[in-house]
């Protein structure tokens, strides 16, 4: 059986593309560019693909450990000379600034209301027309010094 | 692989289409015959051949004797082509093994003898296009190209000892498609 399977199978070698055929497919072929494979374009490509090079390799390597030692001294040892980032990542120290801030903002406001009390004492003292700023000053001036 | 076989190939990537024209002529037929086998349509298997030696004369410059003699390195682009075409034509196969009879090969038919080998050469034909395709590379290349085991489990990328195994399991199946006028039944659904 398997000797006149195989007979039956060489007999399928009558199986032939048409003449036509093959003469027409032949001449699209050859009209066809070819791929570039020459032995320059190879070698371009594999120094590109990373032939090995030990001094680039190092040097890539190098500038990239330095970048890195550094991201992390700046995040663990941060410079003294700069309180504003120290206190930036202290919530206590944030705290008494606020509150330094605050005793700033009442004093202001504090001078600002005793200077207004004064000037209407003095129109009310002395039924006269409001005095000038200068004037407001010098007393100002003598009252706190 | 013949030393004149490496000199048209070494010619060929030089881009010599003399050179070139000798490798279709040589090789032409028996892709054409591994494609229409495994698609089972002229015109189909016409455009598949047609694509595989366009790919072989573009990329030919990127063929490196390295245990793949170039046969198996076209037959390596062929089974892509088939498998490929199978993967855009999904529903095709079976339409096509409907249609297989319509691509009868043609042979002068007065001659009552010749007229039984045309018949058997399709009911053969049928019974291989009802093998798996791995099954089918393997029984169109070792028995009706007689191309060596090593050129073939080259082109299929296997090892010499799966080749003989798959080549045993092949002869096989295609045996109980034969046997006893199962051919028939499959394809026709008659007994």
């Amino acid at each position: 059986m398997e000797q006149y399977l195989k007979q039956s199978l060489e007999k399928l070698r009558v199986i032939e593309p048409k003449a036509e055929f093959k003469e027409h497919s032949l001449m699209l072929i050859l009209s066809a560019p070819q791929n570039d494979f020459s032995p320059n374009a190879v070698q371009r490509l594999k120094y590109l693909m990373g032939a090995p090079k030990p001094g680039l390799i190092f040097g890539i390597s190098a500038i990239f450990t330095l970048l890195v030692l550094s991201s992390f001294s700046l995040l663990y040892f941060q410079p003294a000379d700069k309180p504003a980032l120290i206190s930036s990542l202290n919530p206590q120290a944030i705290e008494q600034e606020m509150e330094t801030l605050n005793i700033q903002f009442s004093q202001i406001r504090y001078y600002e209301n005793l200077a207004k009390k004064i000037e209407i004492a003095l129109q009310k003292a002395s039924n006269k027309p409001s005095p000038s700023e200068k004037q407001i000053e010098q007393f100002f001036n003598e009252i706190t010094l | 692989m013949l030393e004149e076989e490496k000199q048209y190939i070494a010619q060929a990537q030089q881009g010599d289409k003399v050179a070139f024209s000798a490798l279709y002529g040589q090789h032409l037929s028996r892709i054409y015959r591994f494609i229409f086998l495994k698609v089972s349509d002229k015109e189909e298997a016409e455009d598949l051949t047609h694509e595989v030696f366009l790919s072989a004369w573009q990329n030919i410059g990127a063929y490196r004797y390295q245990g793949l003699p170039f046969s198996s390195w076209l037959y390596r682009i062929a089974r892509n082509a088939v498998i490929d075409f199978y993967r855009s034509n999904a529903n095709k196969k079976t339409v096509q093994i409907e249609m297989a009879s319509e691509n009868l090969i043609k042979l002068p038919a007065r001659d009552p003898d010749l007229l039984d080998t045309q018949m058997e050469i399709e009911k053969i034909k049928k019974a291989v296009a009802l093998l798996k395709p791995e099954y089918q590379d393997v029984i169109i290349m070792r028995f009706i190209e007689n191309l060596s085991y090593e050129e073939v489990a080259a082109a299929l990328g296997k090892s010499e000892g799966a080749l003989r195994i798959m080549q045993h399991r092949a002869l096989k199946e295609l045996k109980l498609i034969c046997h006893d006028g199962t051919i028939l039944k499959t394809i026709t659904g008659k007994a």
